[in-house]
């Protein structure tokens, strides 16, 4: 509505001015503002040097800026993640001048980017971190999950278990699982349940993520010691309705809803967003593992073949999640306060136990989540510069695994047994365990420019953790969680941040503190009146850590840029890594904190132009070094475990990315990771031995990957300034072992296959660009891939998505 | 002599494989015998952390056994037999049973057998073999007292005959764990009787169940009241048979056992089974012969009466994880006939996690692997004293640690 009051205004302005110029004879500019792929950018900032004259795009990404006198003009066309384009021109006896702009991008060097927008001026992050924006403006008519999406990209890669809603790790330059923090614009996702989380998140709520390797700044307020990834939704102050659906295979549904509305009298706003996810997950397997056995085949296994596959039964998954943001924006006591809530419900069937070799019929998780919330947010409060922020929340969760099946099933779907104990995780003993969980997050950032090239910046992050478990099947001492544990946690940290020699040198230095309180139970046998008993004694633990680093960058050239972040940084151990999770995780009362020193180095080279054609280069080197790494244990043939404190690791690595474009038609990317992690443990702390795997590769872990593709874009076709888009993505992951490389015999060792993946993509927007469609196929080629040993992720899928928006203002 | 004659038939049928491959390599090379193969003679299973390896060497007695860039990888949990060349690991990884056998490529897998139809809980805890040609996979009881079972026929590796069978409650206590052997048609079967509801309380004497076997049927409950806690064993077996036919068995009571240590006048204490009954003229009180608190976990019999056993000090360890972590247990020789017991003076260690040693040319093989220090394989002179004993082949050092040796013939 606001949009439109703009537009109108903007006419009645233009059309009064263009009266006006009829008589002095003054000019008009016109023209439209697109990104290098021809896609328009909405609200971008054109301003007339040396004048105040300047307006926004429209949604069309159109400008008109009147009222000129003859005269010669600079026009400097900018928006957020592109670089600003100034063009010269004349006007002349008020002709009307046609002027487009097209902005290359800048995605790798936000820094240096600012945002003119509702007339202020914000810096945007720091920029000598490793840090990699990728845009997915493009990519929301497709169904892309955000996995799929950050995967392609280099250095990163997400190991699945299954397909949607199935587990996952990330990893970044070799660092992983919990040392990789997500975020939603800026706030934790630690807390926000499983329903919230990165692996259901819809492209279509996203606009930007940010990837953040090694060196995190500290307004993410977070102890990320391998990274972060930030997914930034839409901010933008304007009146929207936007839904999607998408459909595809293994009957697998994605809806979201996502509008805002304010008035910008009172400026009260409500924003809601929501999406529901389904999936029967009931692809094919075959392979080793997947099997069936019978009194017929003698109990021998049969295994199931690629011709005649094995369907998965038992991994539906299904989410609901709402959010919705009630409150005030451009206030003069708030540019933004909220009061919120997000609410979730999700159920899946657990088809499997640590392989697909064990095979559950009827196991399933619920959960349900809510989360009320506040934010607030003021700029220039009390003085110019001083910013600040917070957000607190209090997060309820509670999740039920339900194992209380008395029968047993193999591949075929079929029960080849019953068990009169019941349960199929844990054979002995039927089981519905019930975790509740209550976090209270708070967080506070604040920061004060002290001159236009200095600022400094401060962060203080709380959580504190309560987890108690119920089950009704099972005798009290055997309820993990039975008494209440919790665990507290304090981020805080300090920044300075500098612009100097013309912007050319980006500098952040920065201090971090941790602070980690947790109270674990353990069991213990006690004599109580002349007989042993079991009771969860309270064991305390307490520590904290300090950290600090700095990242850099220097302009070499216009084109060239290098970039260094160093940092010592601090991982606490997670709830679950501390607490357990009830299920196969127990917890570890003395676990400590994970500690690693972080170097990244970087060389930006581009973007060069030569006629039609755009490169650009980049090279990454990293170093971790890291201690008291917290890995899983197994300790019994259940799979079962705890989280240990054992490793120290030493990795190195180097990525690569290039980019290639012809006009605005082609884009080509190509990436490419190898990673040289070695476990860097000299002597064995639990043998009290020297470790016969010290500098041997870390086991289970991919050290070599590589990605290319190729977009393609299209103007006009069918419909006159109708657009499409076109996909086709190729991603490499090289075969790595289960085990220590170094010990066993190589032939005969478990592996994680090679996998080599193809998609592909199109969509067409309509020309009011209200409605698009689009199309993907994943897997093209229907191979058999595997993220983790005998885990077979989807094969070939088919889907197809709608989306319709409704801006207005 | 069966071994032999079976090593002979498998040698013949891999001479005779790689006599074809020579042949078929080249006509011109015939009259050359071609190259020596050789089987390796044992097997080690060994293990870093939570990595399992089955490597093979052809000396006990010296050299080096190394795991690096060599061995099988399994997930067995330390649960594998051998018999007649071929071994059996349990697959946790995969639920099956697997067949191996090293051949002059090495380790090759023959045939599996998949546990989830014949055992509900997709699992078979013991496995043992009960004759000459015979592999029994049995698990321990249900909420309904019945045990799946699981008769394979060897070396075909296929099941013969499956089912379950019922050990009862035993005055209102339910069983919880079973184990045991098999002599002349029966089944006598050590177990754990506990409250599952609570696990608070035992009886307070030792239970066999004795069945036909392999009907499993016909039950009848033995009971000796000369101590209590379990007769089913543990990570090894606790009964045995001597050359006389009677059975012997030793009760495992630790104090971080339930309740079990709050009746410590209770002793560890080998008890007689004579002519299918409790032979109560026969306790041999394992206990009253250390001045603190001991528990036996586990023994294997190497003949005349002879038997060693892995002694846990109990006073030593401050919860059940310790006899697991640290160097809390000894080698123990048991004269069973004169009911005494010695204590070798090999270095203590985690013993418990040790699950079977070889006994061949009048010495016992033994994988030790003291927390701290090199594990090697320890040849120890069967009836000989405390220090009769050398050590052995050595292990690759560091955190490497073996727990069971195994006869590839």
């Amino acid at each position: 509505m606001r949009f439109k009051i703009v537009i109108l205004g903007m006419l009645i302005v233009s059309s009064s001015f263009f009266s006006h110029a009829q008589r002095i004879k003054e000019g008009t500019i016109r023209g439209i503002v697109l990104d290098e792929r021809n896609e328009p950018l909405v609200g971008s900032s054109v301003v007339v040097k040396g004048t105040e004259k300047g307006v926004l795009t429209d949604t069309n990404g159109a400008y008109s800026i009147n009222n000129l006198s003859p005269g010669n003009y600079q026009i400097e066309a900018s928006f957020i993640g592109f670089r600003k384009v100034v063009k010269t021109l004349t006007v002349k006896n008020g002709d009307p001048i046609k002027l487009d702009f097209v902005l290359p991008e800048q995605l790798s060097e936000l820094g240096e980017v600012t945002i003119i927008g509702n007339a202020e001026t914000v810096e945007i992050r720091e920029k000598g971190f490793n840090v990699e924006a990728i845009e997915t403006r493009q990519l929301k008519a497709q169904s892309i999950d955000i996995n799929r999406v950050l995967d392609r990209s280099a250095g990163v890669r997400i190991r699945r278990s299954g397909g949607m809603g199935s587990d996952f790790i990330y990893s970044l330059d070799g660092m992983s699982g919990q040392s990789i923090r997500f975020f939603v614009d800026g706030i934790p996702m630690d807390y926000f349940g499983s329903s919230y989380s990165i692996n259901n998140f819809p492209t279509s709520l996203v606009d930007r993520i940010d990837i953040y390797k090694g060196v995190v700044p500290i307004d993410l307020g977070s102890d990320a010691l391998g990274g972060a990834i930030n997914l930034v939704t839409n901010k933008d102050i304007v009146n929207f309705l936007e839904a999607s659906y998408s459909y595809g295979s293994f009957n697998t549904h994605q809806a979201t809803v996502q509008g805002q509305w304010t008035t910008p009298e009172s400026g009260f706003t409500a924003k809601l967003s929501t999406f529901y996810n389904y999936s029967d997950n009931n692809y094919k397997v075959w392979g080793r593992g997947v099997t069936y056995a019978n009194e017929e085949t003698d109990f021998r296994p049969v295994t199931f073949t690629k011709e005649n596959p094995a369907t998965r039964f038992n991994d539906n998954f299904r989410t609901v999640n709402a959010k919705l943001d009630l409150g005030f924006t451009n206030k003069p006591w708030a540019d933004q306060v909220f009061v919120g809530a997000v609410v979730s419900d999700l159920e899946r069937g657990i088809q499997h136990g640590q392989t697909m070799a064990v095979v559950y019929g009827d196991v399933k998780y619920k959960e349900d989540f809510l989360m009320p919330f506040l934010t607030y947010r003021k700029d220039n409060l009390l003085t110019d510069g001083l910013n600040t922020d917070f957000f607190i929340s209090l997060a309820m969760k509670e999740g039920i695994t339900v194992d209380t099946s008395t029968f047993r099933y193999d591949w075929s779907g079929e029960i080849v047994n019953s068990n009169p104990n019941g349960g199929e995780i844990n054979p002995n003993s039927r089981s519905e365990f019930t975790l509740e969980e209550d976090a209270y997050v708070g967080r506070w950032n604040t920061t004060y420019s002290l001159r236009d090239n200095h600022k400094l910046g401060m962060n203080f992050t709380y959580t504190n953790v309560e987890r108690n478990g119920k089950d009704p099947f099972q005798p009290w001492f055997r309820i993990p969680l039975l008494e209440p544990q919790s665990l507290r946690t304090l981020f805080g940290g300090l920044s300075y941040e500098s612009k100097l020699f013309n912007d050319r040198l980006n500098t952040s230095i920065f201090i971090k503190y941790y602070g980690y309180k947790a109270s674990i139970n353990e069991d213990v046998l006690i004599a109580i009146d002349g007989e042993q008993q079991t009771i969860a004694r309270a064991i305390e633990n307490d520590q904290s850590n300090w950290g600090g680093g700095f990242a850099s960058s220097f302009k070499v050239t216009p084109q060239i840029r290098v970039k260094l972040s160093v940092e010592q940084a601090t991982r606490m151990p997670s709830a679950e890594e501390a607490l357990g999770d009830g299920i196969t995780i127990q917890n570890a009362p003395n676990i400590k904190p994970e500690q690693s020193f972080n170097i990244n180095a970087g060389l930006t080279l581009g973007k060069y132009y030569k006629g039609d054609h755009s490169f650009k280069a980049g090279i990454t080197g990293f170093y971790r070094d890291t201690d008291d790494q917290l890995l899983f244990t197994v300790t019994d043939n259940q799979g079962n475990g705890q989280f240990q404190n054992i490793s120290k690791t030493l990795g190195k690595g180097v990525e690569v990315d290039l980019k290639y474009g012809f006009k605005e038609f082609l884009e080509f990317t190509a990436n490419a990771t190898y990673l040289d992690i070695r476990n860097n443990q000299a002597f064995d702390e639990t043998a009290n031995q020297p470790n016969i795997v010290y500098k041997d590769r870390l086991r289970n872990t991919p050290y070599l990957m590589a990605n290319a593709g190729f977009r393609f874009k299209f103007h006009h076709i069918i419909q006159k300034d109708a657009r499409a888009f076109a996909y086709v993505q190729t991603g490499y992951v090289h075969e790595y072992f289960l085990g220590w490389p170094s010990l066993g015999t190589a032939s005969l060792k478990n592996t994680i296959p090679s996998q080599l993946v193809h998609d592909l993509g199109f969509s067409y927007s309509f020309p009011r660009e209200n409605l698009s469609l689009g199309f993907d196929i994943s897997n093209i080629t229907n191979q058999q891939v595997y993220d983790n040993f005998l885990l077979q992720k989807p094969g070939r899928a088919f889907f197809v998505k709608i989306t319709y928006s409704i801006t207005a203002n | 002599m069966r071994f032999q004659k079976l090593h002979f038939i498998l040698y013949a049928k891999i001479s005779f494989i790689a006599l074809l491959t020579i042949t078929s390599c080249s006509s011109e090379d015939d009259g050359d015998p071609g190259p020596q193969i050789s089987i390796p003679k044992y097997s080690v299973l060994a293990s870093v952390g939570d990595q399992e390896y089955l490597t093979t060497s052809d000396d006990l007695s010296s050299g080096k056994i190394s795991i690096v860039g060599q061995g099988l990888e399994t997930n067995s949990f330390g649960s594998a037999v051998t018999k007649d060349g071929y071994t059996y690991l349990n697959n946790f990884n995969e639920s099956t049973v697997d067949q191996y056998q090293v051949t002059e490529n090495g380790w090759e897998k023959i045939n599996s057998i998949s546990i989830a139809p014949l055992s509900p809980s997709g699992s078979f805890r013991l496995m043992q073999i009960t004759g000459d040609n015979t592999l029994l996979l049995t698990n321990w009881p249900d909420d309904n007292g019945d045990c799946p079972y699981a008769i394979v026929s060897l070396p075909s590796f296929t099941v013969a005959s499956n089912g379950s069978f019922n050990i009862p409650d035993v005055k209102g206590f339910d069983p919880v764990e079973i184990g045991g052997l098999v002599k002349d048609g029966k089944i006598y079967l050590g177990t754990m009787y506990s409250n599952v509801g609570t696990w608070d309380s035992f009886p307070d004497s030792l239970i066999t169940w004795k069945l036909d076997y392999p009907s499993f049927t016909n039950p009848e409950m033995i009971v000796s009241t000369a101590s209590l806690g379990t007769v089913a064993g543990f990570t090894g077996p606790s009964s045995l048979v001597d050359e006389k036919g009677d059975i012997y068995q030793q009760n495992i009571r630790s104090k971080h056992w339930y309740n079990m240590g709050t009746r410590e006048e209770m002793p560890t204490v080998f008890v007689r089974i004579r002519d299918g009954e409790y032979d109560d003229s026969y306790v041999f009180n394992v206990s009253e012969k250390f001045g603190g608190t001991v528990s036996l976990i586990g023994i294997q019999y190497v003949g005349n009466g002879i038997a060693y056993g892995k002694l846990l000090d109990e006073d030593a360890t401050n919860e059940w994880g310790d006899a697991w972590a640290n160097n809390y247990t000894s080698i123990v020789k048991i004269d069973l006939y004169n009911k005494t017991i010695t204590k070798l003076n090999i270095p203590q260690g985690p013993f418990i996690a040790i699950r079977e040693g070889i006994v061949e040319n009048g010495k016992l093989y033994l994988p030790i692997s003291p927390v701290g220090q090199t594990a090697h394989i320890y040849e120890i002179t069967i009836g000989g004293g405390a220090d009769d004993f050398v050590k052995g082949a050595e292990l690759d050092g560091n955190n490497v640690v073996a727990n069971a040796i195994f006869k590839n013939e």
